[in-house]
């Protein structure tokens, strides 16, 4: 019911004061689009609002529910209105024709036998009684799937095991843990990702695990909150690489060498505005000797999104929204941009794989994971 | 169309593909003009008489010789109810078309012309026609060019059956009967004179020499009775067909001094007109209705009354007067027309009292006829009408004996020469599905399809402007010869006439097109080979590969039928509108990667600048041809195919896996 | 366990470009084998990764692609970009433990006779020798 809706993301309350508009990235470029209006419209006129196909443009990123005045949950919203528009069989545009959507489905399936960890180098310790998980989620197949813009997605897994390695955790790694389920809940489709997370729920039982570390702040976000949220209880410990790591870094137990250079970070929505992780990547960043770190304008809580979230509705407005951030980034100085996200990488990568892309902004994109691992074994 | 595939397909997935992927571009024409509906025979008028405007003689003449083996006698002698359905008619008078045909044979006869090649035989069958008359001509010539042994028996000592037989020569003159009858010889038919089957070889003799199937286009040459006393008490009477038959064979004796013809058709005119050639002193036509009714063509009466015969209108005869066992005269009756009869003519009524008598020696009877059966064994049995016409399924004209098929007067009683190709043409479809085993059922023509004529032609602005006649032998120098009295039309006159036409219809359908191609791209072709096979289809359909689709959208898609059989085997049909399959780009969704750019080998796409640094890809929908492998290639789902949508294959995917 | 795979009817996707041999006559391989789901596509460059992975999502046992061998594409180079799909496709599927035996692409069934016909059965056979797709699951439970 689209009225339950309005009342669980306090959208009676918008004061139709447009902040959310202002501040909103796709509304910048794509005139269309407005989340006041959208709000508005759904009040005024309920029925309409499930055929509109603006509802699947919004990347979710959280700024405006940041600046609303009001609090109303407008990503909570738009999400709750996509889960009653699929079930009226609409839904988004996928990119890359539906196979990613394809790859998380097919993982519903109870009997899978993956064979997903090939990547793990002899170097690289792992166990199979430690309390600790390590989450890979979707890396191996990004990996693959986007071997054309060289994302080597799997870098950030093999980093975060090293990282871990050095921190004293040997931990699992789980040949058939399943996606977690983020981009289907956030496309609309309840049913699969429930179906996902038990799953991976029955998998993490199964191996007797406590603690979950993750590299991807999705899958930490969705550990977090959605699988309470939607499964009960949810008892185990949900650790963000990024949280282990300053106390070991300034105190001295990782040792780092010096790298050259100016850096920039983009903080991923999931763990910025969703799980309010702002310092820690910045004291990451900075703990390295010779970096030189300069922020961009939009940074922090007002970070401008990656263009894109799960897997759909990548248009014209997308690459625009990139575009702008590129060009921030590198209007800062910086040589490299940092991101903690996959996917954030991935699509700062293939914006710049682009035909037309100027070489002018050509910029370094790299995961934390990755650029810290490179800098260990300082003296 | 997608709801077919996923509900009906049970058993197997096929996937009706819309045949026109944009490779192949149409030209089509809904329906035919109303001068080829209306032609039993199909010739493409509008289309040959394009050519002649072009001065395209050969071309307009090989056109008509693909519908019409005998352009020059149908230009000659034909009823042409093409000129009656004429759109001209709206404006002034209708196209001179069967005066058009006539030129452009004369116009081949004038030249020298290679004769024809025999036709290689490619089967072993051998048919044989009983009758060489029109019909049976078509027939022959239709059968020979599809490769198989064509025999032609005629019982009299020339061809041509009534062509010859009973169309006098100065309507006809026998070198034209001659030279297209030779046109068909040359392609490897032999026609046997003299032969009467039945008599001097039986069905039964000519099936064990190899004939597997036979053609009975023997016509109707048997004059019917006038049913009045004294018919058969004197001298004097002849009838109409063996009269014209007999002058027709050279027998140019005067039958008497005054003859009276009874009748209303072109052989009661053909007759009495020959009649004042033989030198008869008069020659009256007794025909029972007004002249409106009269079915001979309105210019032989007007020519006859010219050439001095005189006609009694609304007059029959009561009874036959005689002296010393000779005719003397005939008492006639005057009529009245009454109300119309279930032929829509009206009905002509005796006038009590107004009896009169007209003098004569010579009675010719022309009132109707009938086939002369006596071919034919006493035991036969061949299913036969009231009026001794063969009875033939009217689709297939399969007489009730197999093998052996009917057309032509033999089996729809005396009818016109345009109507007998027609037949040939017909028989010799069915002749080769029944030879070839296949079923005769499927069999359509399109002549069996009212079809109604739906293109809107303007004829608001045309101005009038008047038909071209042809000039005509002066009546001094007719009524001693059989000279031919109308002359052809002179180049200009042709020309200037052709350019009345008002080519109703978009396309003239001359197809110079597919001939002029040197790069062969335009195809002619119907839409169903099986249509194709078993019979003109009415559709035309050019298909041109490279022109590119300027046409507006809904001018591009074409209607196919599709029929399928549900689950309790019901027939059903679904009319589909096929588009091509092309690609298009969605403005908002597309990123301007560039990738599709890339894989497009026909540079369809290209792309254009939106914004500052901004790109956005474009596809020319009149170069894609549907490939789809920018669909796969699209990272973001902009591009998509028409009719072949990622949805679409989704559904035929869960279509076929969910069945069991 | 062998008397699950005589019951065992396995569902092959077969795509097919319209100008092989394949899409082109629908031949009657195609239809000697009741197994055989034929789809046809333009051209084989219209298969990417998404559609494979959706076949198999779909509850597909195993997936054929046909397609003309190279350089003799209706439209030129469609069958390339069907070639490098498909290996990304392999490698997916492969990540996922589907058997690498479940997906085939076949470019040059025409430079012998019969060659498709034993194409065909050498696949379906080996695909009842495998069993059912681990993902006819998520589609029975439907």
């Amino acid at each position: 019911m689209i009225k339950d809706i309005i009342k669980k993301t306090k959208a009676y309350y918008c004061l139709d004061c447009g902040k959310c508009t202002a501040v909103c990235p796709v509304a910048l470029f794509d005139g269309d689009f407005s989340p006041r209006r959208i709000v508005g419209e759904t009040i005024t006129r309920e029925d309409k609002v499930l055929d509109d196909c603006r509802i699947w443009n919004c990347l979710t990123c959280k700024m405006c529910h940041e600046r609303c005045p009001s609090d109303v949950n407008f990503i909570e919203f738009i999400r709750l209105l996509r889960v009653d528009a699929r079930g009226e069989g609409k839904e988004g545009i996928c990119s890359h024709g539906g196979a990613i959507q394809s790859l998380m489905k097919i993982m519903t399936a109870p009997n899978l036998n993956q064979k997903r960890l090939d990547w793990i180098r002899p170097d690289l310790k792992t166990s199979k009684d430690s309390e600790y998980l390590y989450f890979v989620g979707c890396l191996p197949y990004f990996d693959l799937f986007f071997s054309n813009i060289k994302a080597n997605s799997l870098d950030i897994a093999r980093s975060t095991l090293k990282i871990l390695n050095l921190l004293r955790i040997e931990p699992q790694v789980l040949p058939n843990e399943r996606c977690c389920g983020h981009d289907l809940l956030w496309s609309g489709d309840v049913e699969n990702f429930k179906k996902l997370a038990q799953h991976n729920i029955a998998e993490f039982k199964k191996a007797g695990v406590k603690k979950i570390v993750l590299s991807c702040p999705e899958g930490y976000a969705c550990f977090k909150s959605e699988y309470p949220n939607y499964l009960g209880k949810f008892d185990f410990e949900v650790v963000h690489i990024s949280e282990l790591l300053p106390d070991k870094l300034s105190s001295g137990e990782i040792k780092l060498k010096p790298v050259k250079g100016k850096v920039t970070y983009q903080d991923p929505c999931r763990l910025g505005r969703f799980s309010n992780i702002y310092d820690n990547p910045r004291e990451i960043i900075n703990s390295i000797p010779g970096i030189e770190f300069v922020e961009m304008k939009r940074s922090g809580k007002n970070a401008m999104c990656c263009g894109t979230s799960s897997w759909m509705n990548c248009t014209q407005y997308s690459k625009q929204i990139q575009l702008e951030r590129l060009k921030e980034a590198k209007s800062t100085g910086a040589e490299t941009l940092i991101t903690f996200c996959p996917k954030c990488q991935i699509h700062f990568l293939c914006a710049q794989s682009e035909i037309n892309y100027p070489e002018e902004l050509k910029l370094k994109v790299i995961d934390l994971t990755t650029f810290l691992a490179n800098a260990l074994g300082g003296e | 169309m997608y709801r077919l595939e996923t509900t009906l397909k049970k058993e197997k997935i096929k996937l009706f593909f819309p045949r026109l992927s944009s490779d192949v571009h149409t030209i089509s024409r809904l329906e035919p003009s109303s001068c080829r509906v209306a032609c039993p025979a199909g010739i493409q008028v509008k289309a040959y008489i394009g050519l002649i405007v072009a001065g395209k003689f050969q071309e307009a003449l090989d056109l008509i010789k693909k519908d019409n083996p005998l352009p020059g006698i149908c230009g000659r002698v034909c009823t042409h109810p093409c000129e009656s359905e004429c759109n001209r008619r709206k404006v002034d008078e209708s196209v001179a078309i069967c005066a058009l045909k006539r030129f452009v044979a004369d116009w081949e006869l004038k030249k020298s012309v290679k004769r024809a090649e025999p036709i290689a035989r490619i089967s072993d069958e051998k048919i044989a026609i009983v009758g060489s008359g029109p019909a049976g001509l078509t027939c022959a010539n239709d059968l020979i060019r599809l490769g198989y042994g064509v025999t032609v028996f005629e019982k009299l000592p020339f061809a041509g059956g009534m062509l010859t037989a009973g169309i006098p020569s100065y309507r006809l003159p026998r070198e034209i009967i001659n030279k297209e009858i030779e046109n068909i010889t040359d392609l490897g038919v032999e026609i046997r004179l003299g032969v009467k089957v039945g008599k001097d070889v039986g069905f039964d003799e000519l099936m064990e020499q190899g004939f597997k199937a036979f053609f009975i286009a023997v016509g109707a040459h048997q004059g019917l009775k006038l049913n009045v006393p004294g018919e058969n008490d004197y001298q004097g009477f002849i009838d109409c067909v063996d009269f014209l038959r007999n002058v027709n064979s050279g027998d140019h004796k005067k039958p008497g001094r005054k003859v009276i013809v009874i009748g209303g058709g072109n052989s009661a005119i053909d007759a009495s007109r020959t009649a004042l050639r033989l030198g008869c002193d008069e020659v009256f036509v007794v025909y029972r209705r007004s002249r409106k009714e009269m079915p001979a063509n309105v210019s032989e009466i007007e020519e006859a009354e010219k050439e001095g015969v005189k006609i009694h209108y609304l007059a029959a005869p009561v009874k036959i007067l005689g002296k010393k066992g000779k005719v003397a005269g005939m008492e006639c009756i005057k009529m009245r027309l009454g109300e119309p009869d279930e032929s829509g003519r009206r009905k002509p009524v005796p006038l009590e009292g107004s009896e009169f008598v007209i003098e004569a020696d010579v009675i010719i009877p022309s009132i109707s006829q009938k086939p002369d059966l006596s071919f034919l064994p006493k035991d036969h049995e061949f299913k036969l009408s009231k009026w001794d016409t063969f009875e033939v399924d009217p689709v297939t004209f399969a007489t009730n004996i197999q093998g052996f098929f009917a057309g032509g007067d033999a089996m729809s009683g005396p009818n016109t020469v345009v109507d007998a190709i027609a037949h040939g043409h017909f028989v010799a479809r069915s002749i080769n599905r029944y030879l070839k085993h296949k079923d005769l059922k499927k069999i359509t023509h399109s002549s069996s399809e009212v079809r109604e004529w739906g293109f809107r032609l303007e004829i608001e602005g045309e101005k009038p402007i008047e038909r071209n006649h042809f000039p005509k032998l002066s009546i001094e120098k007719r009524l001693n010869s059989f000279e031919e009295v109308d002359l052809c039309f002179t180049e200009e006159q042709a020309i200037a006439e052709a350019k009345r036409c008002l080519r109703c219809g978009p396309c003239v359908e001359c197809q110079e097109c597919v001939a002029g191609c040197s790069k062969r791209l335009v195809m002619l072709s119907f839409p169903h080979k099986e249509a194709q096979e078993i019979g003109r289809v009415p559709e035309f359909i050019l298909r041109v590969p490279t022109d590119p689709m300027k046409l507006p959208r809904d001018k591009r898609s074409e209607e196919v039928v599709i029929s399928w059989r549900d689950e309790e085997e019901k027939e059903n049909q679904l009319t589909l509108a096929l588009e091509p399959i092309t690609c298009f780009v969605d403005k908002d969704m597309c990123r301007g990667c560039g990738k599709c750019e890339k894989v497009c080998e026909y540079k369809a796409i290209t792309l254009k600048p939106v914004k500052e640094g901004l790109v956005v890809s474009e596809i020319d929908e009149s170069i894609c041809k549907g490939c789809g492998t920018c669909v796969a290639i699209c990272t973001t789902g902009a591009i998509k195919a028409r009719h072949f949508t990622d949805k679409r294959i989704e559904q035929m995917l869960e279509s076929c896996l969910n069945q069991e | 366990m062998s008397e699950e795979k005589k019951d065992f009817k396995p569902k092959v996707v077969a795509f097919a470009c319209h100008w092989c041999g394949v899409g082109k006559n629908e031949i009657n391989a195609v239809e000697d084998f009741p197994d055989f789901k034929l789809i046809k596509l333009m051209c084989s460059g219209r298969i990417n990764s998404a559609l494979i992975l959706k076949a198999f999502e779909k509850g597909a046992d195993g997936i054929i692609a046909f397609g003309c061998p190279e350089g003799k594409c209706h439209y030129n180079f469609g069958n390339r970009n069907a070639a490098e799909e498909y290996k990304i496709a392999q490698s997916l599927i492969h990540l996922l433990g589907i058997e690498p035996k479940r997906l085939r692409l076949e470019l040059d069934f025409f430079s012998e006779d019969g060659k498709l016909d034993s194409v065909i059965k050498e696949f379906v056979g080996g695909i009842r020798k495998i069993g059912p797709s681990p993902l006819r699951l998520i589609n029975e439970n439907k």
